[in-house]
């Protein structure tokens, strides 16, 4: 197994991520649980990625993938009931700490949702308003919308109607623009919730293809339904089951392991496509 | 046999919402048709800026109209920021749900609860006499504001929830503060809400007379300042129809009037939201 990668929780019985020494991982949770109110949503997760990587977050609905991913920039902090319980580095960094400013910690770790999310105003404006919040020069302004637009292969194509409504684009250059506006903040750390999977077969092939070529300025976690999309673009793998209503972790490490040859039988089943 | 039966069904279901409909316009139509055939005659220029006189016999509407107007701008100026901040507090700043959040409503519905003269006899006791504003056009405009505070209230509220889910998630997600989240994205998708708002609380504003009548009272002059007392259109309409004997005619021209200003009211609201709105998306 790689060494900088390993998952453990309760289940495989391992004692916790181990890593290479002295290359700490960009993000790491430990012993990571979500509950909200009394019901427990997520239990005892603990997963490392190294920096410039790509972990892939597989596993049937409803087993606390997307939680997972609310936990790693304190979205969970919007849900009123929930607490997060463990601990959570970026960076080496701990974020469930009371003094980590949750605005802050969401610019270092951008995130794209299932459904584009554009804001309803010019395309243009999608991305100044964030840049504005946090702090960006008048001046800085315009460049860094056109190269994060540049970035996701958008600007040719938009570039002559920056102040048309984001919401006049289709579903995958939506979803780009979303992309294009978690980037222009320069995050380290990018969260993708099913990125492609409300979008057209072309635009799945363009935004996979964009999200593994961000690996190179980014860590990235992602969960995704589609498993050879998983295949295609992981460094790293997890296999979220729920096990007696609680989501956790049941096989997790390198991509080529994880699919190539889980150990958990229910993983093996779920990856071999004869389970649910 | 079924089948037939339920064709049946849905026939006279069909007839009986077609039926529904078609009398919903036929009192429009007949209410509209009774107030222009009386009131139309009446109303001329002279009629829209001059004073009444002999109690309202002859002579026009002009001060009423000052009146009138005036009363709506304290209401709306005070229940416009007040209803658009306790929707905003109940939306955003607290957990829907909650105690607090509970009690607040409940303060919200049972105010909707209250009859427009128990707000009258409110305004008079605590505008009027404890404030000491007297009889005055801004009595009156306080006591509307209490009255529409609610409907101000409910529908900035739904149109705060209704903005997207994704809109708010996507907003936290890229680190937007509460303030610019509302400011940017939750404002702008509220405006159907407010403006729907507005226009309801100005129609009812403007059809108020028990509210108004012991607040800014009768008086027919032309108001010097908000300390005035002056009488809106729909009192000086109950005033004609109840106490003066002889001007029923004026009345109905009154009535046209304020017809026709509820519709301009509501056309021209609704067209500055949409273009308000269309500017900001592209903005």
């Amino acid at each position: 197994m790689d060494p900088l990668v390993q998952l453990s929780e309760s289940v495989s019985g391992s004692s916790g991520p181990v890593c290479e020494p002295g290359i700490a991982p960009m993000l790491e949770t430990r012993e990571l649980s979500v509950t909200y109110g009394s019901r427990r949503a997520l239990s005892g997760v603990s997963l490392a990625v190294p920096r410039h990587q790509i972990l892939a977050i597989v596993g049937p609905s409803g087993c606390g993938k997307s939680t997972f991913l609310n936990s790693l920039n304190r979205l969970t902090d919007l849900t009123p009931n929930c607490r997060v319980e463990g601990s959570i580095r970026v960076d080496n960094e701990e974020i469930l700490n009371a003094d980590c400013d949750p605005m802050t910690l969401r610019r270092r770790v951008g995130m794209v949702f299932q459904k584009p999310n554009p804001f309803p105003l010019s395309i243009c404006r999608n991305l100044a308003i964030p840049l504005k919040e946090h702090g960006c020069a008048k001046s800085d302004m315009d460049s860094i919308i056109e190269e994060a637009i540049s970035d996701v292969g958008l600007w040719d194509e938009v570039k002559d109607r920056l102040n048309a409504p984001a919401l006049s684009l289709s579903g995958g250059q939506q979803q780009r623009l979303c992309i294009a506006r978690a980037l222009a903040l320069r995050p380290e750390v990018m969260l993708f919730d099913e990125p492609c999977s409300a979008l057209d077969p072309f635009s799945i092939n363009v935004v996979e293809q964009l999200i593994a070529s961000l690996r190179e300025r980014v860590t990235i976690v992602i969960v995704t339904h589609n498993l050879a999309q998983a295949r295609r673009i992981a460094d790293q793998a997890a296999v979220f089951w729920q096990r007696d209503g609680v989501g956790t972790v049941i096989e997790s490490g390198p991509a080529t392991l994880v699919f190539g040859a889980p150990q958990d039988p229910e993983a093996a089943a779920y990856l071999s496509g004869h389970c649910c | 046999m079924t089948r037939l039966r339920s064709a049946k069904i849905d026939r006279s279901v069909a007839v009986v919402c077609w039926v529904s409909a078609a009398a919903v316009c036929a009192t429009f139509g007949c209410l509209l048709i009774e107030i222009i055939r009386a009131g139309y005659a009446e109303v001329s220029w002279e009629y829209l800026t001059s004073r009444p006189l002999d109690a309202g016999r002859a002579g026009g509407i002009g001060t009423v109209l000052v009146s009138t107007v005036l009363v709506l701008l304290v209401c709306l100026a005070v229940s416009i920021p007040v209803g658009v901040g306790a929707a905003t507090w109940l939306s955003e700043f607290t957990t829907p749900g909650s105690r607090r959040a509970r009690f607040v409503t409940g303060c919200v519905n049972l105010l909707a609860s209250v009859p427009s003269i128990i707000f009258g006899l409110f305004g008079m006791v605590f505008f009027s006499q404890m404030l000491n504003l007297g009889i005055s056009i801004l009595s009156g405009g306080l006591t509307l504001a209490c009255m529409v505070l609610p409907i101000v209230i409910q529908t900035t509220y739904s149109g705060l929830r209704s903005a997207a889910v994704e809109l708010r998630l996507g907003a936290a997600a890229l680190g937007l503060s509460r303030t610019s989240t509302l400011w940017y994205l939750l404002f702008p998708a509220a405006t159907n809400g407010v403006v729907a708002g507005l226009l309801l609380s100005l129609g009812r504003a403007m059809a108020e007379t028990a509210a108004l009548l012991f607040t800014s009272g009768y008086a027919t002059r032309m108001p010097e300042s908000l300390l005035d007392s002056g009488r809106t259109l729909s009192v000086h309409i109950y005033d004609l129809a109840i106490n003066v004997s002889g001007a029923e005619s004026r009345a109905y021209a009154s009535a046209f009037v304020l017809l026709i200003l509820l519709l301009l009211v509501n056309l021209s609201t609704s067209m500055l939201a949409e273009r308000w709105l269309r500017t900001r998306q592209t903005a």
